[in-house]
């Protein structure tokens, strides 16, 4: 297992922090992930690489971290939510309509204030979203499995979807694409 | 006539899983005449693929920007090795 340790955590970490965003979180994961493989070694059967191995635990490790952070959201998200953006017959409030983003295009990614930008928001959504968002495109999930995974009705899965877009919608309008 | 409200929370099961004709039609209808849905979806969809990169990109150990070996030795406490 040592060495495992010395050569492994490198690239086990990486993978954690670029999924997670969140250090001392990718930092625990790795541990737990080798803490898990020593407990069971003897199911490791050599088939695949070690590095594969661990990379499958640890991909276990964080999906079953946001499941539980959805699972501790115990509240329905409530309807308030969605009086920051819609009137009450359901039409785009004035200041929440959708404008035209005039600089948005494909390499956006590569500009670091962006990604920033783009960190940020994601941060700031509440945890069930944050959660529902990253396992969504941890594995390229489709949403009835990660319903199915996380134990929650697909009703509520669209709506944790449908809100978090909303929201990343509005933070990256506020604090990128609308910006004076 | 849909609402805004449902025809953005049916853009997302479009995406993801698809819709019923009936939805299909009931959402092109919208989206035909509201214009703040159409950019609503076009800006919907660059999101999913800021994210797609985002979360997607191959994790490259070089771009590591922190030094593992303390992580490395608080595991190798932990294990009792």
């Amino acid at each position: 297992m040592t060495e495992w340790v010395r050569e492994y955590t490198d690239a086990l970490y990486a993978w954690a922090l670029r999924k997670t965003g969140d250090s001392h979180l990718a930092e625990d994961l790795v541990q737990d992930t080798f803490l898990a493989a020593a407990e069971g070694l003897q199911n490791f059967e050599g088939n695949s690489s070690p590095k594969t191995w661990l990379m499958a635990i640890l991909k276990y490790k964080i999906a079953n971290h946001y499941r539980r952070a959805i699972n501790r959201q115990t509240a329905h998200p409530g309807d308030d939510f969605l009086q920051q953006f819609f009137a009450t017959d359901g039409h785009w409030l004035r200041n929440a309509r959708p404008g035209n983003w005039q600089s948005a295009d494909g390499n956006l990614l590569s500009y670091e204030e962006f990604n920033a930008v783009l960190n940020r928001c994601i941060q700031h959504l509440p945890e069930a979203m944050q959660a529902c968002i990253r396992l969504k495109f941890l594995e390229e999930k489709k949403g009835a499995e990660i319903c199915q995974e996380l134990g929650v009705s697909q009703t509520n899965y669209w709506q944790l979807v449908h809100r978090a877009k909303l929201q990343l919608r509005k933070c990256l309008d506020d604090n990128w694409f609308s910006r004076s | 006539m849909l609402s805004c409200k449902a025809a953005t929370q049916l853009m997302e099961i479009k995406q993801e899983k698809g819709l019923t004709l009936g939805q299909r039609f009931q959402l092109w209808m919208h989206t035909l005449l509201c214009d703040a849905c159409r950019q609503y979806e076009k800006q919907s969809r660059q999101i999913d693929s800021f994210l797609k990169n985002k979360f997607e990109a191959p994790a490259d150990p070089s771009e590591l920007k922190v030094d593992t070996k303390d992580l490395q030795e608080r595991v190798l406490k932990r294990l009792g090795e």
